[in-house]
Formats: structure tokens, sequence, C-alpha cells
């Protein structure tokens, strides 16, 4: 992103002006800078809510790092370097849920095909007598899930919670499943 | 909230205002540290062969460049307090080959008195009354230092984390050649130097918990 020498001077200006507690100077601020950052955003983030929600973190980041800026120094350098130290943390945030969500999943059709759940009797029985011990919530979300056959998001609606929350409650469960199946089978 | 609302509020609450230039901060600090070392010398007492090391002028450079590390890790510590690093990306840079030159300068003329055997002899000598020295000299600065760099905000944390830390363990071995009267080289590697790597290692450990900006 480039911008005229005309606009960083102004930028800078704004912010000196702002430092010394002009508050419109700080509105005008704000004012140029969010589409500037909604352009730089846009290039790296597809999901226009997730775009917003970025801007609007990086503008509060600048608010509450504007003691750190030197106004003798472009503005441009200093922004941009917040923008991208958020749209980092963003990013990292959004790969490690992506990265949880996959290992969910694996995990628990691992489960299933290791134990052949669906065709061994005795297993099934074993399988009921966990779930009766399951508290209401989590004995509902894998009824729902792994016998009626309903997804993460629809059972997430079912019980009023967030579909990562029931997908970490699902794993759990499996993990723990598999665990004492184990050591039955020991 | 949009962004709209958002920026009234930024204009309600308005800007902060601005920290003190880096190089005014670093200055300060090293005039307070330089004081505290005094306080710390006046209490604790000089070496015995104090006014004939002074005479020396392979001394005097040695604590003299010594002085210039702990100087510009300061000041590459507080330009790091800032997001942009005060747009000086090379500054966290500078204590490094000063840092080669004082080892030329304080070892070089040590030659056979480093080898394995006296460094190996050293270590049996169990002397932990030095890192324990470096450690009481510099626990209270490091603190505080690190509280001064927090006011900022580190993006770079593991480098600010370091300069800090490197900014008062160069003070504390310069006090510790002021006091110990032991000029040997291979007890100034083991119970100087390496205590101080080590503490610089827990400093970049301690800049990603204490400095990092969330």
């Amino acid at each position: 992103m480039v911008i005229a020498n005309k606009d960083l001077e102004s930028l800078s200006m704004l912010m000196r002006r702002a430092q010394g507690g002009d508050k419109q100077a700080y509105s005008t601020l704000f004012i140029k800078i969010s589409p500037l950052l909604r352009s730089v955003i846009a290039k790296k983030i597809s999901n226009p809510s997730d775009r917003e929600d970025i801007v609007q973190e990086i503008m509060i980041s600048i608010h509450k790092a504007g003691h750190t800026f030197d106004t003798n120094r472009p503005f441009e350098v200093w922004m941009y370097t917040i923008a991208r130290y958020r749209l980092n943390d963003y990013l990292r945030m959004y790969y490690k849920n992506e990265s949880l969500k996959d290992k969910i999943i694996d995990e628990s059709e691992f489960f299933l095909i290791e134990n052949n759940v669906t065709n061994d009797s005795e297993m099934s029985e074993s399988i009921s007598e966990l779930l009766s011990a399951l508290p209401e919530k989590h004995r509902t979300i894998i009824t729902m899930m792994k016998i009626d056959g309903y997804t993460a998001k629809e059972t997430a609606e079912m019980v009023n919670m967030s579909e990562t929350a029931v997908k970490v409650a699902a794993h759990r469960i499996y993990k723990n499943f598999a665990k004492k199946l184990r050591k039955d089978e020991e | 909230m949009n962004a709209d609302e958002l920026i009234r509020q930024f204009a309600d609450e308005g800007a902060n205002k601005p920290l003190l230039n880096p190089r005014l901060q670093a200055l300060l600090w090293v005039v307070c540290i330089s004081i505290y070392l005094l306080l710390f010398l006046v209490f604790g007492g000089f070496r015995p062969d104090i006014s004939e090391k002074l005479a020396s002028t392979e001394f005097m450079l040695e604590l003299s460049i010594l002085f210039l590390i702990g100087s510009s890790a300061t000041f590459a510590a507080f330009c790091l307090s800032r997001p942009d690093g005060f747009q000086l990306p090379w500054v966290k840079y500078v204590p490094f080959p000063l840092i080669i030159i004082w080892l030329l300068v304080a070892f070089f003329s040590a030659g056979s008195g480093m080898g394995v055997q006296n460094l190996w002899q050293s270590v049996n000598l169990e002397r932990y009354d030095c890192p324990l020295h470096i450690l009481f000299f510099s626990t209270l600065p490091v603190i505080v230092i690190f509280f001064l760099i927090r006011m900022g905000v580190a993006i770079n944390y593991y480098w600010a984390g370091v300069m800090s830390t490197m900014s008062v363990t160069a003070f504390a071995y310069l006090f510790m050649r002021l006091v110990e009267g032991n000029d040997n080289p291979a007890h100034l590697i083991i119970w100087h130097i390496v205590p101080i790597i080590l503490m610089c290692l827990l400093g970049i450990y301690a800049g990603r918990k204490a400095l990092r900006w969330r």
C-alpha cells in the first residue's frame, strides 16, 4: 500500500495533534486510516465479517499503542507494523482452530473404525453402559452425533452450545470411551 | 459495534500521551543504573588493587566497552518497546560487535590461561558467590526495566527481553570487575560470563512471558 507523501505527513500531523489533546484530529485520523486498513486486510482475508473484525481489532490496537508513536517518524510504518502483528495473531488462531477441528474428526473416526462399534454386540453393550454413565448434556451430544446422525452444527444448535465446543466435548468423550474400553479389553 | 461507533469512542477517550523518546529513556536509565552501581560499590568496596587497575589502559578499555555494551543494549531495549522498533531495525544488533571487541580486549592476552584444563579447574573451585553477586545486583534493575518496557508495546518481545537483560548484566559484570580482585580468565568465563549468558537466555523466555503484547 503506497500513500502519497502529503497524506503521510497529514497522518503524522493528525496523530501529533491528537497526542496534544485534539479529539477531532484523532477522529479524522481513524476515519482516514480505516479504508487503508480495510484494503490491506481484504487482500489477505476472504470472509467479510472476519475482515471487519480484524480491522476493528487493529484500530483498537492502534488506539491502545498510540503513546508509542513518535511523530517525527512516518506514521505508515508504525501503523502497518501493528496491522501485520494483529493479522498474524488472527491467522495463528485461525489455523490453530482449524487443526483442532481436523484432529477431532480424525480421532473420533479412528476410534469408531478401530472398535467396530456398530457390529460388535458386546462392544455395543459396553458403550451403552458408558453412555448411561455420562452427564445428560454429554449423552445428548453423543447420541445425536453418532446414533441419530446429526451434524456438529445441528447438535450445537439443539444443545445451545457453539459448534467448536460441541466438537471439543465429543472429542473428550471419545477419548474417555476409548480409554475405558481398552481397559475393559485388558 | 461498528467502525463508526468505535471511532467515536476513541475520539471521546482521546489519544494517550506519548512516551519519552527512547534516547532520553535510555539516558535516564544509564544514569540511574550508574548511580545504583556506585551505591553497590560504596557498600561493597572496591577490589584491593583498584588504583593499579585504574591506571591500566587495558582494564579501562574493558570497562568502557562494557559500559558501551550496557548503554547500547538499553537503547535497543527501549526502541524495541515500540511496535516498529523506533524504525531502527539494526539497533538490536549493535551490542554484538561490541561484545566481540570486548572479548578480544579482555581475553586476548589471556592465551594459555583459558585451556580446557584451567576451565575445568575453575569449575571445581565452586565459586557460587560470583553468580550470586551478579544475580543480587541484577534482580531489581531487571524487574524495573521490564516494567518500563511493558509501558510500551513490544512486538519483538524475545529481542526486548534479551536486550533488557543484557542492559543490566553488562553493568553487573562491570560491577564484579570493580569489586573482585580475580583476573583469572578461566574464572571470569565460568563464574561470570556463563551465568550472564544463562541470565540473558532466561531474559528471552521472560520477554515472551512478560513483554508480549496481547
